[in-house]
């Protein structure tokens, strides 16, 4: 649990909305969702994973 | 000290960061809220230790046994989690999902310290 976390997740985030952007202006509307979806995607795997190990810590030391 | 400080610089840089992608893709600005929210949390947790420890020092000195502090801990617990799932979802402009979050918290909380309570009841009915 690092700072480059967020980092990694802002790139990711920046990358996608340009795509979105640049797919949006040449008129492929699906891809660019797509791409939304796919970054979403990804970003969401490496955050619950991070939230599994911050529920399984308050769990240990709250004793729930 | 110096922890707060590093807290700050985060949370400060984490939202700017979210700010710079709310316009075009919100969900992600979200992605980064739910990041640096988990990342403070965890620092917080870090500290929390000693302080329990010393919450358990005090209850054996007072011969408060510790099945009657369970309780407080739990709650303690289950507040933060429930306050941070809440405050994410009004963030992502879901606020009637934070509230029902929110008191369903609550009522764990209740229901966590139902054996406190009536341990508190035998004392009262002893007393009288």
């Amino acid at each position: 649990m690092n700072v480059d976390l967020i980092f990694k997740i802002a790139a990711i985030g920046i990358v996608v909305a340009v795509l979105n952007q640049v797919l949006k202006k040449s008129d492929r509307d699906e891809q660019a969702t797509m791409v939304t979806l796919a970054g979403l995607i990804v970003v969401l795997m490496i955050i619950v994973q991070q939230i599994s190990d911050l529920f399984a810590l308050v769990k240990t030391l709250f004793n729930l | 000290m110096d922890s707060v400080i590093k807290i700050a610089g985060i949370g400060i840089v984490g939202a700017s960061l979210a700010l710079l992608i709310k316009k075009n893709s919100p969900e992600m600005s979200l992605m980064i809220t739910i990041a640096v929210c988990v990342l403070i949390i965890c620092v917080f947790l870090s500290f929390v230790s000693p302080i329990l420890e010393f919450l358990k020092n005090l209850a054996d000195t007072a011969g408060i046994s510790s099945s009657l502090l369970s309780p407080l801990l739990k709650a303690i617990g289950i507040g933060i989690v429930s306050k941070s799932a809440s405050q994410i979802c009004i963030d992502a402009g879901e606020s009637s999902i934070a509230a029902f979050i929110e008191m369903t918290g609550t009522m764990l909380a209740i229901y966590v310290s139902l054996p406190l309570m009536s341990s508190v009841l035998e004392l009262v009915k002893s007393i009288m």
